[in-house]
């Protein structure tokens, strides 16, 4: 595929789903990235911003096969990933595949969940594929999963461990709309919109998103963005805001996703605007920050931003 | 000995030298009082009487009629005459003063006058006008507001000071200094230390930040004409990547220079477009940088399109330049004097003496504006012009002495202490008429509503000049010196120097040997001597009394004890034997017998051992001590030095080997006795 033909793609899925999710251009950016990057996506926000509505939709546009696990207190692994079944008719076990066996998974409110079924989760997305009773099943190409996070329970919870989190490449915020977007989301239900009963054309199919999932790793990436990249994510290890710096899956990650920016922006080549403008969204949920930075309010965001605030941007010394 | 100790040690000495020094300066000792120079031989002997030719100058000039002035000499008229010429280019100089525009009041079309001022001048605007052309417009112009002055007021803390800096200024001064000096030397060290600090940190951090990549052009550190020559130069030379950073470079540097970016190096082009964006919106600058960005990170950079992004950014440079050319004056200029009133006691204000300096500067060898308080005067001082100050009585008796020994005092204006110094009587009188003299142009300045004050009626001295009935300018004989007395010191301010003749006049007045003069007026002593003087002036006596109250208030309610060292608090000490019970306690409490005992044990052998000579770690030698000693009806007896031994092996092992507990407690009892017997025993 070109990096033309990708682009025009790109738009149109964009546009695709902007025209359902109103006022979340960035996050929409964001997960498209992510996603052409072949990279999981962690989304937080609180209820009712349309994180689940996002990924229905995107998996209508995408023509993927979606599946949604809702994570509770009592879900156990097995609920994830599948297991055997006796089947008593024929005197074997039969494997059921758990729902993780989907293209597209949405893990609503994974912190509810237990440690052990979590873990169960996350191995999935780092080996692509799950072990069961010693033996080892693939799970579909693509396989992407966008886990969501509400941010306001904490009782209850089970917070994600930091090393787990690094397998996300992105971590989203969805915030509230603006007044605007909320006035034409209203307009929108009285002219009949129904998330439950959406009606969404699909833009592309799984060969061509796997097809355009290959189209960034032909991006070229200078020497002077390379050092941008690492010297960004070596500013976090340092930081006297942060316990616990970036790793490099952080430089990788950002490494990955600027050059699915620059893909979607029609270029074979990263500009430093495509690194700073995923920043944010790969480190912060990739630093740990200081207990005393916690108490003063001071948070991931912050830091990232003064971090880029001080880093000088490749051909702009001072 | 520290460091601290030995400054603290050089620093007494050092002050206690100084206050000694000073004290006797401060106890009345009279200070050296500048002899002033001897009158030039050829003066006319007429001199005797009006020891200054320049008293005779205007004597000679007054013949204006005045009842109470003497007969000019024609002498002295002829000297005047002589010298009139070189007095009138006096006048020429002051102008040439106002045309510089320093005095903004008389060029400045947009100047703002205070009340008092328009009152003053701007009743007689045709008079005074033709000489200062920017007045018309400025009483034209609404007033600043002009708050009335106010009259110092005595307050008992200024008489307090005044007292007490006549006793003990000096020390005050030098514990005050000597305590600020400490407190800074102090802070200085601590801020060397942190900065110490500081460097390490950032010369560690600075060793593991990475250098800055060979391609990374400063766009702060040339102007953007520069960097756009290098681009080309670059261009030149086929390096066509190079030349794009140049030229990217010259775009933000000539950006910013026009003020419309703020570049720093942590911004991509991405963030100066959204900057133009907001504030330039249809301006080209965020797309050309948006193109350079691309054609400089591009793989293969193409030396066709390097040309013409580097000509795109010439353009647009060219097209700023034209820009700031035709905004820059506008845009540099703030606010004018017009819009921001000028404050009255500047010395460039219509009531200030810029001019007046200027011109004495230029008679005098030397001239200065005394800030200090007069406690002497510089040797070599042949004339001291006073301008309404405020002085106390020693300073008054300093300028007394300087006469008296030949000086020449010029006293403008009215002043406290002037007429009881100087035997002078009587209370200035409002002119009747405005100053004429024959051979000068005077105008004042004054109106109906605001007049000039003469001097007091006085039968001694030598009249200069007057205005109608009243004396206005006037010299007398004191000691050795003279002193020349003017009525009103708004006649030496800017406005009145700069009318017709004005200035001569007042030169003439001032004229004296050469040498030194020092300018005394308000200004002349606002400092203090010492701390409670600073306070008193800075009128935050009020406020300290309050502080005082509420401390003592806070002393009454915290008690008697309150800022009195109180006794050591009488700490009981708890035996050792009441922790040790404790302790058993508390693991008896957690029902482990075993480690109770065990403790115990081991406090108990150390008694044993002690008290009874024997050893505290060998336990067989310690129970063949103890065996021997039974006590009669007690329960628990051991069974010889074999048991005895045998128990308090278990008793100490108890925390680890556990056991039966009614042996631990009969092991604990057994203990408890041996205890006791030695215990009484002292």
């Amino acid at each position: 595929m070109q990096l033309q033909e990708y682009r025009e793609i790109h738009q149109r899925l964009l546009t695709r789903i902007s025209s359902v999710l109103l006022g979340q251009e960035e996050v929409t950016l964001h997960v498209l990235a992510a996603l052409l990057s072949g990279g999981h996506i962690l989304i937080e926000g609180v209820p009712g911003l349309g994180k689940t509505l996002l990924v229905r939709v995107l998996s209508r546009v995408l023509g993927c096969e979606f599946r949604r696990i809702q994570f509770t207190p009592d879900l156990m692994p097995s609920d994830v990933t599948g297991g055997n079944v006796w089947n008593a008719k024929q005197g074997t076990f039969d494997f059921h595949a758990g729902p993780v066996f989907a293209e597209l998974l949405l893990a609503d409110e994974i912190n509810r969940a237990p440690a052990k079924t979590q873990s169960a989760l996350l191995e999935a997305m780092q080996e692509r594929a799950v072990t069961i009773d010693g033996a080892t099943r693939t799970l579909p190409q693509p396989f992407l999963v966008l886990a969501t996070q509400n941010p306001i329970e904490s009782q209850g919870t089970y917070p994600l461990p930091e090393a787990q989190l690094d397998r996300f490449l992105l971590k989203v915020n969805v915030s509230y709309p603006t007044l605007d977007v909320e006035k034409e989301l209203l307009v929108a239900c009285a002219a009949g919109f129904d998330a439950e009963r959406l009606q969404v054309e699909g833009v592309i199919d799984r060969t061509t998103l796997l097809e355009m999932q290959a189209v960034p790793k032909t991006v070229e990436v200078s020497p002077p963005i390379i050092d941008y990249i690492a010297r960004i994510v070596a500013a976090t290890r340092s930081h006297r805001a942060i316990e616990v710096g970036a790793s490099p899956r952080a430089s990788i990650g950002l490494f990955r996703v600027a050059r699915a920016a620059a893909a979607a922006d029609g270029r074979g080549f990263v500009v430093p605007d495509d690194v700073k403008g995923f920043a944010r969204a790969v480190l912060r949920h990739r630093i740990v920050l200081h207990p005393d930075s916690g108490i003063e309010g001071v948070t991931a965001d912050d830091v990232i931003a003064s971090i880029l605030a001080e880093t000088s941007v490749p051909g702009a010394a001072a | 000995m520290s460091f601290w100790r030995l400054l603290l040690r050089a620093i007494w000495l050092v002050g206690t030298c100084t206050a000694l020094a000073t004290a006797a300066d401060d106890h009345g000792e009279p200070p050296a009082v500048a002899e002033p120079l001897p009158p030039p031989a050829d003066e006319p002997s007429a001199a005797a009487a009006t020891p200054d030719p320049t008293a005779a100058e205007p004597s000679a000039a007054a013949a204006t009629p005045s009842a109470a002035a003497a007969t000019p000499d024609p002498a002295m008229q002829a000297e005047v005459r002589s010298r009139q010429t070189e007095i009138r280019s006096t006048q020429a100089g002051v102008r040439s003063s106002l045309e510089s525009g320093r005095f903004e009041f008389c060029t400045n079309d947009a100047y703002r006058l205070w009340q008092l001022d328009k009152d003053r001048l701007c009743g007689r605007l045709p008079a005074v006008g033709a000489d200062c052309p920017g007045l018309a417009a400025a009483c034209a112009r609404p007033a600043c507001d002009d708050a009335p002055e106010e009259a110092p007021s005595s307050s008992l803390l200024l008489d307090l000071a005044n007292w007490l800096g006549a006793v003990g200024g000096a020390a005050f001064r030098t514990i005050f200094w000597l305590a600020l000096a400490l407190g800074a030397l102090y802070l200085v060290r601590k801020l060397v230390r942190v900065m110490q600090r500081a460097r390490e940190v950032d010369a560690t951090a600075a060793s593991e930040r990475p250098v800055a990549l060979a391609d990374d052009v400063d766009p702060t550190g040339l102007p953007a004409g520069m960097l756009l020559e290098q681009a080309g130069r670059h261009l030149e030379t086929g390096d066509a990547r190079r030349a794009l950073h140049f030229a990217y470079a010259a775009l933000l540097a000539g950006l910013a220079q026009a003020g419309v970016l703020r570049v720093h190096r942590a911004l991509t082009s991405g963030d100066y477009r959204r900057s133009l964006a907001r504030s330039q919106p249809k301006s080209p600058a965020g797309g050309l940088l948006w193109d350079l960005d691309l054609a400089r990170f591009h793989p293969a950079v193409d030396a066709d399109a390097a040309r013409q992004l580097t000509q795109r950014v010439r353009d647009l440079l060219s097209g700023l330049l034209v820009v700031l050319l035709i905004l820059g004056p506008s845009a540099l200029s703030g606010c004018t004097t017009g819009e921001q009133p000028q404050s009255p006691v500047e010395p460039t204000a219509p009531r200030g003496f810029a001019l007046f300096e200027e011109l004495a500067a230029r008679e005098a060898a030397t001239f200065s504006r005394r800030l200090r308080r007069i406690t002497e005067l510089p040797s070599g001082t042949t004339a001291v012009v006073l301008v309404s100050p405020n002085l106390r009585e020693l300073e008054w008796t300093t300028l007394e002495q300087y006469v008296e020994a030949g000086g020449h005092l010029i006293a403008a204006g009215q002043a406290d202490g002037l007429n009881s110094a100087f035997g002078f009587q009587g209370e200035p009188t409002a002119c009747t008429a405005p100053i004429e003299l024959p051979e000068f142009d005077i105008k004042t300045p004054d109106t109906e509503s605001v007049s000039l004050d003469g001097l007091a009626p006085n039968s001694g001295g030598m009249l200069i000049a007057a205005c109608g009935s009243v004396d206005f300018a006037r010299t007398h004989a004191f000691g050795k010196g003279h002193v020349t007395l003017v009525g009103d010191s708004r006649f030496f301010d800017n406005t009145s120097l700069a009318l017709a003749e004005n200035a001569s006049l007042a030169r003439a007045l001032i004229e004296s040997p050469p040498g030194h003069m020092e300018f005394i007026g308000p200004w002349t002593g606002t400092g203090a001597v010492h701390p409670l003087e600073s306070i008193a002036r800075s009128s935050v006596g009020p406020w300290l009394l309050h502080l005082l109250f509420l401390l003592a208030l806070l002393a009454w309610s915290r008690g008697r004890r309150f800022g009195r060292p109180s006794p050591p608090l009488a700490r009981a000490r708890r035996s050792l034997l009441e922790h040790a019970f404790a302790l058993a306690g508390h693991y008896q409490r957690q029902g482990d017998v075993g480690a109770a005992l065990a403790r115990y044990t081991s406090w108990a052998v150390a008694l044993l051992g002690k008290r009874s000579g024997s050893s505290q770690s060998d336990l067989r030698a310690l129970a063949l001590a103890l065996a021997g000693r039974r006590s009669p009806g007690a329960a628990d007896q051991p069974d010889g030095p074999a048991d005895l031994h045998q128990i308090l092996l278990r008793a100490r092992a108890a925390a680890e080997l556990g056991g039966d507990k009614a042996k631990l407690m009969r092991a604990y009892r057994i203990l408890r006795r041996m205890v006791d017997e030695f215990a009484s025993q002292k």
